[in-house]
């Protein structure tokens, strides 16, 4: 079989529905990755994209056969810009059933403050 | 002859909405979204398996009546203060339930239910009265 013959064949991968919320501290970005595996969710930050990779693993159905099929299963993927006003060192990432919550700390100077005005 | 699992669950209506869709999540046009559903089977058991991302395990309820399995529950978004807002939202959030024929009975005290990760598994084997039997021939 010559190079060109080989084909690569890659599982399915599906960009996850997602929320993103701005609060006064924070950003939080909630996604949606049902049967995401433990250990299976990488972040990836380059520069000011953050990468987001999600593995999944199917129930057990063993030799059951499919007869009625409404969704696909497969990976997700997804990718946001992150604005400079997040705190990139301080990102923060859980999850849990099948729901990824990340959260990105603004910067301090982003956060808005009130600013005291000394009377003369 | 092939038992045809497929038209056993929706009978002579291919076409049709196969099973129930009540109390939908409904997605901004208007469509039906989510929680889908896939069934696996056999002749001897079914196992459901639906993705419900962020289900609140309390909400879930799941009846087995004669042949009809429905399953019902909510999904909350968490909430957000007065001066938060979504700026991007694709989510969707609320009641659902869901109804569908079996193609048999099933033992209701041995079915099992799972929500791990989320997605949820309803496993349900078919029940002994309703097994098929062979009957004999006596020769006269």
């Amino acid at each position: 079989m010559s190079e060109q013959d080989k084909i690569e064949t890659r599982r399915t991968v599906f960009a996850p529905a997602v929320d993103i919320a701005e609060k006064e501290n924070e950003f939080i970005i909630w996604a949606d990755v049902p049967g995401a595996e433990n250990q299976g969710v990488d972040l990836d930050l380059d520069g000011d994209l953050l990468r987001v990779t999600v593995k999944v693993t199917s129930p057990e159905v063993g030799e059951l056969p499919l007869i009625y099929r409404e969704f696909e299963t497969g990976d997700f993927e997804t990718s946001f810009r992150v604005s400079q006003k997040v705190d990139k060192e301080k990102i923060k990432a859980e999850i849990k059933d099948g729901v990824l919550t990340v959260t990105l700390p603004k910067a301090a100077e982003a956060v808005p403050r009130k600013i005291k005005v000394k009377a003369a | 002859m092939t038992w045809n699992l497929f038209s056993e669950l929706f009978g002579a209506d291919p076409w049709g909405e196969g099973p129930v869709w009540t109390s939908p999540f409904r997605g901004r046009l208007g469509e039906r979204t989510g929680p889908y559903l896939n069934i696996h089977g056999n002749e001897e058991k079914l196992m459901v398996v639906s993705e419900i991302a962020g289900l609140d395990p309390e909400s879930l309820e799941i009846t087995v009546h004669g042949r009809s399995l429905t399953v019902s529950g909510a999904r909350k978004l968490p909430e957000l203060a007065e001066d938060e807002c979504r700026t991007y939202n694709e989510r969707v959030g609320g009641d659902f339930t869901r109804s569908i024929v079996l193609p048999y009975e099933v033992e209701t005290d041995q079915v099992e239910a799972t929500y791990e990760r989320g997605v949820l598994v309803v496993k349900l084997p078919r029940a002994e009265k309703d097994k098929p039997r062979k009957i004999e021939v006596k020769a006269a």
